[in-house]
């Protein structure tokens, strides 16, 4: 009580900052003038993203990658990450001060009201007309791939972010679950592909592994690519039926989700703890040989492998495929890498180079920006070996002793604006190679693709999904835990239907309708 | 105090006399004076400066056009609060969480205070306080991962109840434990910390009125009653006054920690479903109201509290 509220504090922080800074409006940026394009002057411009630090990069000031393009384009980026864990937040009051950095990378979709409005409200620049005049590379790639185009255009025409773009336009799933190998072959059984087979193995996990928490559910007892509740032919959360825009959590399918969960809840086959653990927790349990599967992107488990043969060196992972109600069902629900990969990063109204900004975001599409954001610098992090690139020993034999993904960011970027090549890593592990092909099995016809709201639609839907959000949450968890029973479902969806999902549902109906409909050049 | 408020209600003509006793004070004290500057500035410029931002609870607040230039929406986001499915259960949430830390956590303070006094080994009693105050230093976040920990299927005390042959659940997940848990910890956590103040209260109690009670025969009982406790009881009440003024505000932070879903029927407080929808959904208008609302009704406890307390025992904040 005696600690300041912290809503108060930040609002309270927020709008000292406003009035010291006296609140002036942000002007509209003037034509981009011809002259500042051709002089090469040093600039410097700041930009924020989220990044996960570690032992090895502590912020992407320290990327010799970044460094590198500096030479190449004397443009002096410097990087500003929040806090692990409070991106959100800390995005919603950046753009609420004028404090606006240049650039804002990967939450900026977030934008309350939708992206067409911050660039009403002069806070992103539309940029259409720089990408036509300063960035060639990326209008190619753009011209070359409609539905990348629809997804980097809003419904008012507007482009406004440089995305990762897949070079492969059908990446496969990196999210999808894994299991126990070794436990699976000292049984004797086969790799579950419906849910009975997964009861059964998750049973025997139990039974005769003595598995503590033979499988790890996430914390509001969905994940959020859906991969166990889409073996009900329904997605997570909203999804699509053909051209129908559906609400996952109150169709009937819903309810037998929950009663297979609750079931294997009640008896043991999951977490008991599930609803409490944190990331660094569950890793615990996955780490210390308590569990016999979990859901995960693949790139963690590399990690996970080494980890646990600390405890169990026979222990070993595999993938495999998201299951189905019975054997031979189609999934139609998984992760999906869009055309627009996210990432995006718009520039804001505080830049006063856009046009070098925008050359600069370019160069990350062609060609020499393609081997510097996937492979890093010749010489140093690969060298050219029959015409292709290889990694050399500092990404895949780091004498620190670190894997690839530790050090992968201080020599090229993992995730961001530029052009990418999945396949630039040094090798996939069997594990990888076998987990795209297994995943990416689960089809992803259900999937709703990037739309965008009205800032009128988006106000009117966050109002009603705040309360939505909780409501849900709270009983999900209750019905897998059995504090409520099933037999209440009906009074749950009756209860959602009062708080108007209908309309957040014609919400999402109307925006996926108008992003079918959108013009792109 | 209350003469000089006389003085300016009832004598207008004495204006000029007040004056310059003010002025004559500042010569006597001005390093006293010099010295608040500082925090005065402080207030001035965190408190009372962003305070005009309020008006945002009776805006639709947008970002571009400013405190001043968003439009007038009146009390909509006040009934928005009150007309949410969750007003009740947030209100009744905040309320008994924060009554309960006061029931518990302020008497405690106390009474550790109070026996602390009566140790006479110095050396042990530095120990005990020293012991007892750790846990105010230690990061928020650290003491919920402890909870978190504890509290656990696999954790401390799970394995001690199993001891008992009582079944292991994750405490965290059931709603009715919540208040104990986050109570508590937070009794473990203040307590050494809140009694510093009564400990200063105490050693001001002059020596020669136990003296005067061990003559008169009083044993160490009598004179805690007698002397002890009306020696702090000015410092007792002001805190609780202070603590009444808290009442209908509980911090987010050890909240968010802590809870789940599967809790939020106890432990959802206002200032948490605030932060998810206020902070997360980037709805500040909304947040300010209701922050507004949580200020207005501290201010009126304060208020009640202060008035009754000058009622019944003289003592008061002013």
């Amino acid at each position: 009580m005696k600690s300041k509220r912290l809503v108060t504090l930040l609002l309270a922080s927020l709008l000292s900052i406003m009035t010291l800074t006296g609140c002036n409006k942000t002007k509209t940026t003037e034509a981009p003038k011809d002259t500042d394009i051709n002089t090469n002057e040093k600039i410097t411009v700041k930009y924020w993203v989220p990044f996960t630090p570690n032992q090895y990069i502590k912020s992407l000031n320290e990327s010799l990658m970044y460094q590198e393009l500096e030479k190449k384009t004397n443009v002096h980026v410097v990087f500003d990450h929040p806090a692990e864990g409070q991106e959100t937040e800390q995005f919603n009051l950046l753009v609420n001060s004028k404090d606006l950095p240049d650039v804002i990378q990967t939450y900026a979709g977030e934008y309350k009201g939708g992206v067409d409005k911050a660039i009403k409200d002069g806070v992103y620049l539309r940029l259409n007309e720089l990408i036509d005049k300063y960035a060639p590379n990326f209008k190619k790639l753009l011209q070359e791939d409609p539905e990348l185009a629809r997804q980097v255009t809003t419904d008012e025409g507007n482009i406004y972010a440089f995305p990762v773009i897949g070079e492969d336009k059908n990446e496969p799933a990196w999210w999808g679950p894994v299991i126990r190998k070794d436990w699976l072959n000292d049984l004797g059984l086969k790799e579950p592909e419906s849910i009975d087979d997964w009861y059964n193995v998750l049973k025997q996990f139990k039974e005769k592994k003595n598995a503590q928490a033979p499988l790890m559910l996430g914390k509001k007892g969905i994940d959020s690519y859906g991969t166990l509740v889409s073996a009900f032919n329904i997605g997570p959360s909203f999804y699509k039926n053909g051209n129908t825009v559906k609400y996952g959590p109150i169709e009937p399918e819903f309810k037998d989700y929950l009663a297979t969960m609750n079931k294997w809840y009640n008896e043991g086959l999951i977490d008991k703890d599930f609803a409490t653990r944190d990331k660094k927790s569950r890793e615990a349990v996955i780490t210390s040989g308590k569990t016999g599967a979990f859901i995960t992107e693949y790139a963690l488990v590399d990690q996970y492998s080494a980890a646990i043969k600390g405890t169990d060196a026979k222990a070993e992972f595999a993938p495999t495929v998201q299951p189905a109600l019975k054997n031979g069902d189609k999934v139609h629900y998984r992760v999906v890498n869009n055309r627009n990969g996210g990432y995006e990063a718009v520039i804001t109204s505080s830049c006063k180079n856009p046009e070098r900004l925008v050359k600069w975001f370019d160069y990350a599409y062609g060609k020499e920006g393609y081997m510097l954001f996937n492979y890093g610098i010749e010489g140093t992090s690969y060298t050219m070996v029959d015409g292709k690139p290889k990694f050399t020993d500092i990404m895949t034999k780091n004498p620190d002793g670190l894997d690839f993904w530790t050090v992968c960011n201080k020599y090229k970027l993992e995730v961001g604006p530029y052009l990418r090549d999945y396949k630039a890593v040094p090798d996939f592990t069997k594990f990888d190679k076998d987990a795209m092909d297994k995943w990416t099995k689960a089809e992803a016809d259900y999937v709703l693709p990037p739309v965008n709201m009205t800032a009128e639609e988006s106000d009117n839907y966050s109002a009603i999904m705040g309360d939505i959000d909780t409501y849900r949450d709270e009983m999900v968890l209750k019905f897998i835990t059995g504090k409520e029973p099933l037999s209440k479902f009906d009074s749950y969806v009756a209860q959602l239907k009062k708080m108007r999902i209908d309309e957040a549902i014609k919400t999402y109906q109307a925006a996926l309708e108008r992003y079918n409909n959108r013009k792109i050049k | 105090m209350a003469e000089l408020q006389a003085n300016i209600n009832n004598n207008p003509a004495h204006k000029s006399s007040l004056w310059k006793k003010i002025k004559k004070d500042f010569k006597i004290n001005k390093y006293v004076y010099l010295m608040a500057v500082p925090m005065i500035v402080f207030f001035i410029l965190f408190s009372y400066i962003p305070m005009y931002g309020v008006i945002i609870a009776f805006k639709n607040f947008s970002p571009k056009l400013g405190i001043l230039g968003s439009p007038w929406v009146g009390f909509k986001y006040f009934e928005n609060f009150f007309h949410s499915m969750y007003f009740a259960r947030t209100v009744k949430n905040t309320a008994l969480l924060s009554f309960y830390s006061l029931l518990w956590g302020f008497p405690a303070a106390v009474i550790l205070a109070l026996l602390l006094n009566e140790i006479r080994r110095e050396k042990f009693k530095r120990a005990v306080q020293t012991v007892t105050y750790l846990p105010h230093f230690i990061s928020l976040v650290v003491i919920c991962g402890m909870i978190v920990d504890f509290t656990s299927t696999d954790g401390l005390i799970n394995s001690i109840l199993a001891g008992f042959g009582i079944e292991p659940v994750n405490l965290l997940t059931k709603p009715e434990w919540f208040r104990t848990i986050y109570i508590s910890s937070g009794v473990w956590q203040s307590i050494g910390w809140d009694s510093i103040i009564y400990l200063a209260a105490l050693s001001g109690i002059d020596p020669t009125l136990y003296e005067a009670a061990t003559v008169d025969g009083a044993g160490r009982w009598k004179q805690l009653i007698n002397v002890t406790l009306p020696g702090i009881a000015p410092t007792i009440v002001i805190m609780l006054i202070l603590n009444i003024g808290g009442l209908m505000s509980v911090g987010s932070e050890k909240i968010i920690l802590l809870y789940n879903p599967m809790t939020w029927e106890t432990s959802d407080v206002i200032s948490s479903y605030v932060y998810r929808k206020g902070l997360i959904g980037s709805d500040y208008s909304f947040s300010t109201a209701v922050g507004l609302l949580e200020s207005a009704i501290g201010f009126t406890l304060l208020m009640a509290a202060n008035k009754f307390s000058k009622k019944i025992s003289e003592t008061s904040l002013w």
